[in-house]
């Protein structure tokens, strides 16, 4: 008898669409309209159907069928607003034949370049998980099964069981990924994705041209059941997606789905969750990780997401910020700047197959790996810019030579004529301004009082302020009372 | 085998080429001779055509027919050629057409004294010589196009041109595009059947070096070729204008003549960009090599462009290239950035990226090198070759 776990991982980045002259403006990096288009294919073609047939199947072998899931973060946060596909994932994870995983809420390479904020990303993910699922969980995998030891390591201090990883030919060498194994130099055990079965299901599925097409039930059940006495554990590790989207439901992959456990259950096989496996066997050796492996590519690298200029250049850029993002706790800051993490921002700039004009296509809602970059560091210059602010306002916060007159040549020049050059001068002209001079500058779609404030006075403070009010009384007030606060510090 | 003798009619020549058509006449015909291909080359030519001055080849055999077509003319243009030369204008045509038929005629003497296997035309005004010569002759007539009325004319289309290429395209053995891009144009545009129409594109001849680039203060931007409609100069001076809103510290050059050019450099006084962009005129073979050396990024707006092979040439001298998506020219060169011609914002957005964010240029020139590394124009001429084959067989 073999155990198959059947685990898929269930991820939807969040696509930026964001110009050079956007720098500055207050727009949001990411592109709803494109987000919401993706998002909602998805869901028609991939989520609903599928968590209905995952459901049937549960109740259907009562209970002997079980599925285990990661959803990242990101996508949890985009389904909110679609409770129907969310309380899909929930009635599968009630019935108990379901195992969450933890991994990085941002679907970031975080481990790569910054255990802390790989640790941040993990404990934000397990508290949304405990929100929306009420489930602690105890089995993690990595970003693209990125696995190496110091990770198995890490993840295991922080009281997980198990992690995923590539069952990796350079890495088992003769060894069978049909067992569970235990990380060099720490306790966890780790589980490996049997790649030739899961890809079998992932990527040659409608291939008309591989020799296994095409792929019957009753065939790939006959390939795990030959497993039995070479190892007592086949994972199936896969994209969600897999289902519905990398495979059309033209293609007969939900009639597969609907079958294939019905008939590893009818040779006598059985199915376990990452938890159970673990629990149910014992460890055969020590697996070394002494590299990065992950599961992607014939490389098994992080080539497709660092393997040019690039994308070295744009990681490096956001990672080189965590210091000083982190430091002045702005919590939208923050966020956005973790939503540039998404690993699929640098997957987009991937040169690799570009020329051949390849797989990617598909999946890369930009043009061209270029125009992925240009996006990406349009935004994260427009979030450098706002730490920029963020930090003058921080460490300016009481400053008295914003009391002082501006510079020659600085002063307001309002539009009925009227010449200011301090805050205690604007105060009071502001309050005896006609409306009509006092629209002209400040409207839907400029405030020029709150932008001199913060152009030429520099007091972010103030000028959040006064960007805010909208009457000429409130602003008036105002400025009286920082002035005076001002004049007291 | 036997080499195949082809009587072969173009446009023009180096030196005395105005636009890609004369470069690729050259390069092609060159190419095809050292693959064992015989090729009389009958040309239009300005002034004494006993007094001929091109850039020797081998194996091609060249004869001049003095006329004032060249590429490029239209009815208004031609007028003004006329003009020009009042002494002996009585030889040449009082108009287009007249001179076209002029044209045609000498051609079709000249054929009757030359023994070949087939016919192989460039463009629309060597159309009817070919169309007349396979007639009498019974050889087969292969059609290369390089551009078509439809491209031209950004909608003023010329009903006698268009009915000349169109009346060419039915008549014709097989048609050479030199884009997917121009083949969907002739297929939709002249509907034609795509079976008829084979691609091939245009190459250079890349020596996979890197290039010495001049160090500038200030970043340039180029656009290089004819300032006509059809290249669309006036959405390159309108990104222009946008990129210096938002950034005064870069030039933009403008290299090239054109009718279009007083309007552009009026359109640029009118915008108040004058200082920031320079109009160079048409420049010679090696100022072209100065200015490829200087420029950041080349930029080619195209309302529509059959192929565009200064954007190959810019990539080989290591500039990235920002080209319209009506262009043929990506289809062989992936690694480019692509613009909706008339979307000025996106075009103004790249430019200032590009410029800005420098490890994506350096990622897309050695990419691009790798594409160019695969293109020739022995590799083309031998396709040409499996044509000639087909039809003479």
């Amino acid at each position: 008898m073999v155990a198959v776990c059947f685990y898929l991982h269930t991820h939807q980045p969040i696509r930026l669409n964001f110009r050079i002259f956007d720098i500055g403006k207050e727009k949001s990096y990411f592109d709803e309209e494109i987000n919401k288009m993706y998002l909602e294919r998805i869901i028609e073609k991939s989520y609903l159907p599928t968590n209905k047939i995952l459901l049937d199947l549960i109740h259907k072998t009562d209970g002997k069928f079980k599925v285990s899931f990661s959803i990242t973060g990101v996508l949890l946060e985009q389904l909110e607003k679609y409770p129907k596909v969310l309380e899909s994932f929930k009635k599968i994870v009630d019935t108990n034949c379901c195992e969450l995983v933890c991994e990085s809420y941002y679907h970031s390479l975080a481990s790569v370049f910054s255990m802390d904020e790989f640790k941040r990303q993990i404990k934000q993910q397990e508290k949304k998980m405990m929100e929306i699922f009420g489930v602690k969980p105890k089995i993690f995998r990595n970003t693209e099964l990125v696995y190496q030891n110091e990770i198995g390591k890490f993840i295991g201090q922080l009281g997980y069981k198990g992690i995923l990883a590539e069952g990796w030919d350079k890495i088992l060498e003769w060894r069978s990924p049909c067992f569970v194994y235990k990380g060099k130099t720490s306790n966890i055990k780790v589980l490996l994705k049997h790649y030739k079965l899961s890809d079998d299901i992932a990527f040659r599925f409608s291939e008309r041209k591989w020799e296994g097409w095409p792929l019957t039930a009753d065939k790939f059940v006959d390939w795990v059941n030959n497993h039995n006495g070479n190892g007592n554990l086949i994972n199936l590790f896969m994209d969600y997606e897999t289902f519905g989207e990398h495979q059309w439901k033209e293609t007969g992959i939900f009639e597969f789905l609907k079958h294939f456990p019905l008939k590893v259950l009818e040779k006598g096989d059985e199915f376990v969750t990452p938890i159970e496996s673990i629990e149910k066997f014992k460890p055969v050796g020590e697996i070394d990780f002494s590299n990065i492996v992950s599961w992607a590519d014939s490389e098994r690298d992080l080539s497709a997401w660092m393997g040019n200029r690039m994308q070295q250049s744009a990681l490096s850029a956001v990672y080189r910020l965590e210091e000083e993002v982190l430091k002045y706790g702005d919590k939208k800051l923050i966020d956005d700047w973790r939503k540039l993490q998404i690993s699929d921002h640098f997957y987009y700039m991937c040169t690799k197959w570009f020329a051949d004009g390849d797989v990617h296509k598909y999946f890369n809602p930009y043009q061209t790996p270029y125009d992925g970059f240009i996006v990406f560091m349009n935004a994260l210059s427009d979030l450098k810019l706002r730490l920029e602010y963020i930090k003058r306002i921080k460490t300016n916060y009481m400053d008295k030579s914003f009391l002082g007159t501006v510079e020659q040549g600085k002063e307001f020049y309002c539009r009925n004529g009227k010449v200011i050059n301090s805050l205690e001068e604007l105060a009071k002209e502001i309050k005896e301004l006609d409306i009509e001079t006092f629209l002209h500058h400040v409207n839907e779609e400029r405030n020029d009082f709150a932008n001199w404030i913060k152009e030429v006075v520099g007091d972010m403070v103030l000028a959040n302020r006064i960007k805010r009010a909208k009457r000429q009384s409130t602003m008036s007030r105002a400025i009286t009372s920082r002035v005076a606060r001002l004049n007291l510090f | 085998m036997e080499s195949i003798k082809v009587l072969m009619f173009g446009w023009e020549f180096p030196p005395h080429s105005i636009g890609g058509l004369g470069k690729v006449t050259y390069n092609l015909s060159n190419a095809l001779a050292n693959l064992g291909t015989k090729i009389s080359l009958i040309l239009p030519i300005k002034g004494e055509s006993n007094n001929l001055k091109i850039i020797p080849t081998n194996f091609v055999s060249i004869k001049g027919i003095k006329s004032l077509l060249s590429p490029y003319l239209n009815e208004n243009t031609y007028q003004y050629q006329y003009l020009l030369c009042e002494e002996e204008a009585k030889i040449y045509g009082g108009n287009l057409k007249e001179e076209i038929n002029r044209f045609t005629k000498r051609g079709v003497k000249i054929a009757k004294c030359e023994k070949f296997d087939l016919i192989h035309c460039h463009d629309w005004m060597t159309f009817p010589a070919g169309m007349q010569i396979k007639e009498f002759s019974g050889k087969p007539l292969l059609l290369h196009v390089h551009t078509t009325e439809l491209d031209r004319s950004c909608g003023g289309c010329n009903p006698i041109i268009y009915n000349m290429e169109l009346n060419a395209f039915n008549k014709a053995d097989k048609i050479i595009a030199v884009s997917n891009y121009t083949k969907n144009k002739i297929a939709k545009g002249y509907n034609i059947s795509k079976d008829k129409i084979e691609v091939i594109h245009n190459a250079i001849e890349f020596d996979g070096i890197k290039k010495n680039k001049t160090y500038n203060r200030k970043k340039i931007v180029l656009y290089l070729g004819r300032l006509s409609m059809h290249k669309g100069p006036d959405y390159f001076v309108r990104a222009a204008k946008k990129v210096l809103d938002y950034e005064k510290n870069i030039l933009f050059v403008m290299a090239g003549g054109g009718e279009m050019l007083p309007e552009m450099i009026d359109l640029a006084c009118n915008i108040g960009i004058e200082d920031k962009i320079l109009f160079t005129g048409r420049l010679k073979d090696d100022e072209v090599k100065e200015i490829y050396k200087s420029a950041d990024l080349y930029v080619l707006p195209s309302v529509s462009e059959p192929f565009g092979i200064t954007v190959l040439e810019a990539a080989s001298n290591g500039i990235p290239v920002i080209v319209s998506k009506n262009s043929g020219v990506k289809e062989v060169l992936n690694n480019c950035f692509q613009v909706d011609f008339w979307d000025v914002e996106e075009t103004a957005n790249k430019i200032i990226s590009i410029l800005k964010y420098t490890p994506m240029s350096e990622e897309i020139i050695s990419n691009a090198y790798l594409e160019l590394e695969n293109i020739s124009w022995k590799k083309q001429a031998s396709h040409v070759i499996n044509i000639y084959k087909s039809l003479i067989n």
